[in-house]
């Protein structure tokens, strides 16, 4: 019975060796992080490198987490601070960093990608491939443009109403969706999935600062009642086989919102209801649903896109003298006025993205591969040259329904 | 106890035996075979799962038919007894070939999902040995604790799987599963071609664990076994489906791990999110339960082929050739797609259908074993022998060939099953 | 060098455990089986470590089925 004795000393050994081989395996082997040997990246931006020697010019925010504290004021010092460094792919740049950084940089907590406009219109896939491939970034950090200026700038301008600059952008894409709409949060994910076939065209929202670009560096820009200088955003930036090769004008970016349905509420400005009044009626959009689909026309090569919006508002301000909220035609007067507007920012849009941009940043390539598999087969190989042909019909319905707490306006 | 559970200390119930097999099939399979079948099928693939279902009865059949004519008995001995010792021995050989490559590739799809996902910049050797240690523990165990803990392994996993399910409904787009059969059925069809090999040729392994299944419960093997391809079905088309849904075919596609990508997509507000380790977690623990299966299924077929009293002493030494093997077996990540895509099925295939139906005609056709389950409890009996009796017996019984049992052992261990019945 | 020494001592010290407790239990038949499968892990260990090239089973698989598998993936149109 030695035999079972030394089994069990064998089992006993065995089992010491488990536990042993499993206790570094808790702090994550060769992968161990402490972390106050991590520097956690909130931000990336990248330019063109001015010198010529690289291709870029990466600029990342780092928080310094000693500095970050609640309550107002803040500890000593800034809660961020930039590193900046030139590389030919966005990799070799954030590793070169490495010559600055006391602490190995960390991105798994990366929420912005800002890319500088010359960057932006040599190509942003480059850019992407890493976000794509690596693990430790989030596929979903959201993109911005640098519009008309360097993105490290923006990554250098201290802010008011968040103390890490980073937050400040991020919340203000997500707010800006949401309550107006004139940009809406794009992801790297979003612009990936374009990516792969090329069918659909990406639009990423821009940004810009506005007062003087170089006086937000310091404390002092936010130390004062009006800064210098604050983030300010833009509207959407266009672009084709990943290049940007464009901005819409405010009114044609809602119109975008507006196709894709991306916003909670949003507001939009109609004359007044009767003929020749001066002045202006709010509408508050508060739901809308937006479905797209390819109809096949009869003897027809190209599919029609059918636009089928239905949204509810209230009306929210009146400008007008002798707008009668008692009066159910009102109501109806508003609506036909609201729908009128809507379509005239989308059909603006539709029209830029056709004629001037010839970009197909509304999906439309996907929508006829989803509903029309067969005829999309045919159009696939040349869609640049039919998409602008591509013809489109709108059938928009939006009920105003509200008109607030009160009936007549003071407004004569 | 027949005899095989004496070495493989402690039998199972069909049901332990049907998680388990669920556990092993969702193992490994379930993180790296969608990507392989929306490589082919695209945002059909949910299609090829649903027509994949049937496939696992298919795959199950000769297996089953098998374990009904020879109750109790494992690949080992039923081949020696069909095709007769030294063609049974070749034909177990080819087994011990197959369990071998497929222990080291089980191994191989784990770390290369930890090395590259969670810890990648730990040496995989590492990785390699770590889990292997914890492999052999559950091993030298043996099979009822297998069983055990894939019954509580199984409440975490469809817990998990629910909870990912519940939050990532904010995510489903159904316009991702359009268009539907655009490039008609065949790609759905070819989709099946991974799936053949990885997991469903690899079922084979339940003809050495069918002789782990408690006697008295081999009548509701069959059901255990129809239960559980049925939910392997389901949570499969499940899977398929919500990879669609969140991540749609174009980003499954690029991912060779899309469960956890899928996973890193759930966000509630800012309140849950990055919650993709536990995904990672369960994953590892059906992997474990599937690398535990294999390495204890490669030890067992050694063991009773070259007539060990236990399988344990068979564990280190294997051991030492699985975790070089895990690491040489793929060269890089494009010849683990070459193999797994395209050779595994075809080889799979060869063993995992071809070979047990052929075995199953020749047993029907050389009249070996008892047609049908009713001769069940006669059966049975020459694999029980007398050590039975006692408990310390156990781990130290010799294993015996179908020649050398005798009749007086035959008579004895019938009374012991009836009394067993009673 | 450092961790073929390591491995070649584990594998001796298992080596020699599993020997000794297969004999004392009458059984020399299994402890020789399972040292020579262990001589072979041992090698199998050992030539990994120095990076020598030790022979992968994959390969034959691939080769053996080569003639098999090559139209099936031509069928699929897939690229592996």
């Amino acid at each position: 019975m030695s035999g079972r004795k030394v089994s069990r000393k064998a089992r006993a050994v065995l089992v010491l060796l488990v536990l042993t081989m499993l206790a570094p395996l808790l702090a994550g082997c060769w992968d161990i992080r402490f972390l106050d040997r991590m520097g956690i990246v909130f931000a990336v931006a990248v330019d063109d490198d001015l010198s010529g020697k690289h291709k870029y010019k990466v600029t990342v925010q780092v928080v310094l987490p000693q500095n970050v504290t609640g309550g107002i004021g803040g500890g000593q010092g800034q809660p961020v601070t930039t590193f900046t460094e030139t590389g030919d792919t966005l990799f070799e740049a954030l590793r070169k960093m490495t010559a600055m950084t006391s602490r190995r940089l960390y991105f798994s907590h990366t929420q912005l990608l800002i890319i500088g406009e010359q960057a932006a219109r040599k190509g942003i896939w480059p850019l992407l491939d890493l976000i794509d491939r690596n693990p430790e970034v989030r596929t979903g950090i959201l993109l911005l443009i640098a519009k008309g200026g360097r993105a490290e700038k923006l990554l250098e301008t201290t802010t008011m109403m968040e103390q890490i600059p980073v937050q400040q952008i991020r919340y203000a894409v997500n707010t800006n969706e949401s309550a107006w709409s004139q940009v809406y949060e794009v992801t790297a994910q979003d612009v990936i999935r374009d990516a792969v076939h090329n069918w659909k065209q990406s639009a990423i929202p821009a940004i810009t600062l506005s007062g003087e670009a170089d006086a937000g560096n310091d404390r002092g820009n936010v130390d004062k009642i009006k800064p210098d200088v604050v983030p300010r955003l833009t509207t959407m930036g266009i672009l084709r086989d990943g290049k940007l090769i464009g901005y819409m004008t405010p009114k044609e970016s809602r119109g975008l919102s507006w196709m894709y349905g991306k916003f909670k509420n949003t507001i939009v400005k109609v004359g007044c209801p009767a003929a020749d009044t001066p002045g202006n009626l709010i509408v508050e959009i508060l739901s809308n649903r937006v479905r797209i689909h390819a109809r096949k026309k009869a003897g027809k090569e190209l599919p029609e896109i059918v636009i089928d919006l239905h949204a509810q508002g209230s009306i929210s301000e009146i400008n007008c003298p002798d707008v009668n909220v008692m009066n159910e035609q009102t109501f109806k007067d508003v609506s036909r006025l609201t729908e009128q507007a809507v379509r005239q920012e989308i059909e603006q849009t539709i029209n830029k993205l056709q004629q001037k941009f010839k970009s197909d940043a509304l999906g439309w390539s996907t929508v006829i591969y989803k509903d029309q598999a067969k005829t999309w087969k045919k159009l696939q190989d040349d869609w640049v040259s039919y998409f602008p042909q591509t013809p489109h019909r709108m059938e928009i319905e939006i009920d105003v329904t509200g008109a607030g707490l009160r009936a007549k306006s003071i407004v004569k | 106890m027949t005899q095989n559970q004496q070495m493989m200390n402690g039998s199972i119930t069909t049901g332990q035996m049907g998680k388990l097999h669920i556990m092993f099939t969702l193992g490994s399979a379930a993180l790296i075979l969608p990507t392989m079948v929306t490589v082919i099928a695209k945002q059909d693939s949910w299609i090829t799962m649903i027509m994949a279902v049937g496939l696992n009865f298919m795959f199950l059949y000769a297996p089953l038919e098998l374990a009904k004519r020879f109750p109790g008995q494992s690949l080992v001995s039923y081949t020696q007894q069909i095709l007769g010792r030294a063609a049974g021995m070749v034909y177990t050989v080819l087994y011990l070939f197959f369990f071998l490559v497929l222990t080291a590739a089980v191994f191989r799809n784990m770390g290369d999902f930890v090395g590259t996902s969670v810890l990648p910049e730990t040496p995989r050797w590492f990785i390699h040995i770590a889990f292997m240690l914890i492999v052999m523990y559950g091993v030298a165990l043996g099979i009822e604790v297998m069983g055990r803990s894939s019954e509580i392994l199984f409440v975490w996993v469809f817990l998990v799987f629910g909870a990912v399910f519940a939050l990532l409904t904010n995510k489903m787009q159904v316009s991702n599963l359009l268009p539907v059969l655009a490039d008609g059925w065949i790609p759905t069809i070819k989709g099946l071609y991974p799936i053949t090999g990885f997991p469903l040729a690899e079922y084979v392994y339940v003809m050495m664990l069918f002789s782990c299944v408690r006697s008295e419960d081999l009548g509701k093997l069959k059901r255990a076994m129809w239960m559980s391809s049925v939910v392997i079905g389901i949570s499969g088309l499940s899977i398929a489906l919500l990879l669609l849904l969140v991540l749609g075919a174009d980003l499954t596609l690029r991912s060779p791990f899309a469960v956890y990508d899928m996973a890193k997509e759930i966000q509630i507000g800012e309140v849950l999110e990055r919650v993709e380790i536990t995904v990672a977690m369960i994953w590892i623990s059906t992997v474990f339960t599937k690398a535990m299966i294999c390495f204890y299924v490669l030890c067992l077929t050694t063991a009773q082929l070259l007539r060990f009293s236990t399988y344990r002493p068979l564990i280190l030494p294997l051991a030492f050739i699985i975790v070089p093997l895990s690491l040489v077996i793929y060269r890089n990540t494009a010849h683990t797609n070459l193999f797994a895509f395209a050779i595994w099925p075809v080889f799979g295939c060869v063993l995992g259908l071809l070979m047990p139906m052929l075995l199953l005609a020749a047993a029907v056709f050389r009249k070996q074993g008892t047609p049908s389950g009713k001769g069940m409890k006669d059966t049975q009996q020459p694999e029980q022998e007398r050590g039975g009796t006692s408990s310390e017996a156990n781990s130290e019984q010799r294993v015996t060939a179908p020649e050398q049992r005798n009749g007086s052992e035959r008579k004895e261990s019938m009374s012991t099953v009836q009394v067993e019945k009673s | 060098m450092l961790k073929a020494a390591i491995i070649g001592l584990v594998a001796l010290v298992i080596g020699v455990l599993t020997w000794k407790n297969r004999r004392s239990s009458g059984r020399s038949a299994e402890g020789l089986w399972s040292v020579g499968i262990l001589a072979i892990g041992a090698v199998y260990a050992i030539g990994y470590s120095l990076r020598m090239p030790i022979p992968n089973p994959v390969d034959l698989i691939s080769f053996v089925f080569h003639p098999v598998y090559k139209p099936i993936v031509d069928w699929l149109g897939i690229q592996v």
